[in-house]
């Protein structure tokens, strides 16, 4: 077997047995029953990927090394709570529709489209080693120091010339790299890249299994995954290693799961609140997430759903961010100039956010024009759809702040448009994609028909 | 079909089309090219000829030296690169992972050893080994803290 082949079969087993581990944890989490098979797949490869950087931290927090042994217990336990908290009932209220309409021949153009799109990305993430500069500089420098000195050394946080390693970052996703490192006995960088094209994988099969569960056509539900699985600007050589991906994926399990919570879905709740958890994990983006979420709840949840809600969004997200401060200290967010806001620097404030909504139009927008129209069109074209109006809703607030933060950027607003905005808003496509589909339902069904 | 729905087709294309033009087939070949040629070769050389090492090979290529020949229980590594990008900088922190590491320090930190890219041997440090474009040099000889260059 070639070198390369060997460390890659041995990531691929570890994340196999760490997404079975995440099958039977999700018996807490969703319910039973054909509709949700889908979701459940790409559930199973977010719990399992929670196990892997939680028993990570887990052991450094005791005295035990990381290995199979304490990934096995956590793994075990995590299985027998979740026989004894299971999500029991069957949501039968949304279950996909009866029967399709559209041709067979559509569908396997799609899935093929779909399946070129996972083998594209595929080739494009596992071609070399992790290279990017934010990987190599951020998220695999500190996922390689862990792994090599066995616990979290203080220099990433005190340490003036690691500052650019950020360490006001979460550290879920470095974790996760030393948590595969760890039962795979190296840290092999170029193996470690198939987490990216599963947790793409894992993502249309969310998208998938959400929109039919919401009712959506299965040639509508193909359609908006075929388009996401080719969305270069995410799912690209460059972002493999960095925290987009992942995040993106996060950010649609939490978005799938605040819909099911407000319109009542069981087990939503528990899914709304391990999303959160992952999301502010991986990247403060997620943990803004949260925060907008909020905004949103207060905006348009209904008062039986609102407590239950606020608190499976807030408090993971939170609990997160504390646990991080307590054990690391208060990292400030050295890329940026809070001092702006003071009144005193409104006139400056002002300049430098027009400087950055310039350099995001002139850059960033309006290259990408004819493809912003078109999303435009398929969004305007759409029908109401609350649960996509919700997605729509957030992913507008999150677009909102990528393109008003750079303001307050120390080194210059263009500076951080130009090598930050491009990808953080990549990162939104999973839940414009499921919030087009949503809207595009009813517009859709008579065109299948017609096929 | 309704205008609606052909806006909504005539978009969806326009989509799928932006998206497919953004491959390149020369981009997809070189990586299959790419996978064929060193998917056999230890996951340094594959590192090596990836695009992480572009900006200079030689230099990377004496890292990987420097780090199979670290003595055991080295402190930490000052590095001595002369003019690299960014990007090389982290690279290597990267690469000496978990041994700390300064790419030109002021000073090197008592009970380092420093890596000099290139022919330079400044006075005093003893030479530990010769490597490939470069050497690995102890400078416990000259007073601690001694500046790799005139401050």
């Amino acid at each position: 077997m070639s070198a390369f082949l060997r460390p890659l079969s041995g990531v691929a087993g570890i994340l196999l047995v760490s997404s079975a581990a995440g099958w039977m944890l999700a018996r807490a989490f969703l319910p039973e029953g054909k509709p949700w098979r889908a979701e459940r797949l790409g559930w199973s490869v977010l719990l399992g990927s929670v196990l892997l950087a939680l028993f990570v931290a887990v052991s450094f927090s005791g005295t035990g090394h990381p290995g199979w042994l304490p990934f096995l217990l956590l793994a075990a336990g995590g299985a027998a709570l979740s026989r004894v908290f299971p999500v029991r009932a069957a949501d039968t209220r949304l279950a996909s529709p009866d029967g399709d309409t559209e041709g067979s021949a559509a569908r396997v153009l799609l899935t093929l489209l779909l399946a070129g799109g996972v083998l594209l990305y595929a080739l494009a993430a596992l071609t070399e080693p992790m290279w990017s500069n934010d990987y190599v500089a951020i998220w695999g420098l500190k996922g390689k120091t862990f792994f090599g000195e066995g616990g979290i050394p203080g220099r990433l946080f005190l340490w003036q010339s690691l500052a650019f390693s950020h360490p006001e970052y979460p550290l879920g996703l470095p974790l996760l790299y030393a948590g595969v490192a760890f039962l795979l006995g190296r840290f092999d960088d170029h193996a470690l890249a198939l987490l990216f094209p599963v947790w793409q994988m894992a993502t249309l099969v969310v998208l998938f299994g959400f929109l039919r569960r919401r009712g959506v056509s299965r040639s509508l539900a193909l359609t908006a995954a075929a388009l996401l699985a080719h969305f270069g600007p995410l799912y690209s050589g460059f972002l493999t290693g960095m925290a987009e991906v992942p995040l993106s994926f996060a950010m649609l399990l939490f978005g799938t799961a605040f819909c099911d919570a407000l319109s009542g879905s069981p087990g939503a709740p528990r899914r709304l609140a391990i999303a959160s958890a992952a999301a502010a994990a991986i990247k403060n983006e997620g943990f803004f997430l949260a925060v907008a979420a909020f905004v949103v709840l207060l905006l348009a949840a209904r008062k039986e759903t609102f407590s239950r809600t606020v608190a499976a969004t807030l408090l993971p997200a939170g609990a997160v961010r504390l646990i991080q401060r307590l054990a690391f200290g208060a990292q400030p967010l050295r890329d940026f100039d809070f001092g702006l806001f003071a009144p005193s620097s409104w006139g400056d404030l002002a300049g430098r956010l027009g400087e950055s909504l310039g350099t995001a139009a002139s850059e960033v927008l309006l290259p990408a024009w004819p493809g912003l129209l078109a999303l435009a069109v398929v969004i305007a074209a759409g029908s109401r759809s609350r649960c996509g109006g919700l997605l729509l809703l957030l992913a507008g607030l999150g677009a909102a702040l990528y393109l008003c933060v750079p303001a307050v950027a120390v080194a210059g607003p263009s500076w951080l448009v130009r090598t930050a905005l491009a990808r953080t808003l990549a990162a939104l496509a999973p839940l414009v994609a499921t919030a087009v589909a949503l809207r595009l339902r009813k517009v859709w069904e008579p065109l299948a028909v017609g096929s | 079909v309704t205008a609606r729905r052909a806006a909504v087709l005539l978009a969806l294309g326009i989509l799928f089309f932006q998206l497919f033009s953004g491959y390149a087939p020369e981009v997809l070949l070189r990586r299959l090219r790419f996978l064929r040629h060193y998917a056999s070769q230890d996951l340094v050389v594959r590192r090596l000829g990836g695009s992480g090492a572009a900006f200079d090979r030689n230099y990377v290529i004496l890292l990987e030296w420097a780090r199979r020949r670290l003595p055991p229980g080295t402190k930490g590594l000052a590095v001595f690169s002369g003019p690299i990008p960014v990007h090389g900088v982290h690279l290597t922190l990267y690469h000496f992972t978990p041994v700390p590491a300064l790419v030109e320090p002021r000073r090197v930190p008592p009970g380092w050893i420093a890596l000099v890219y290139g022919p330079r041997r400044p006075e005093g440090w003893r030479v530990l080994t010769e490597l490939p474009h470069g050497a690995l040099l102890d400078p416990a000889g000259s007073p601690v803290g001694r500046p790799l260059e005139p401050e």
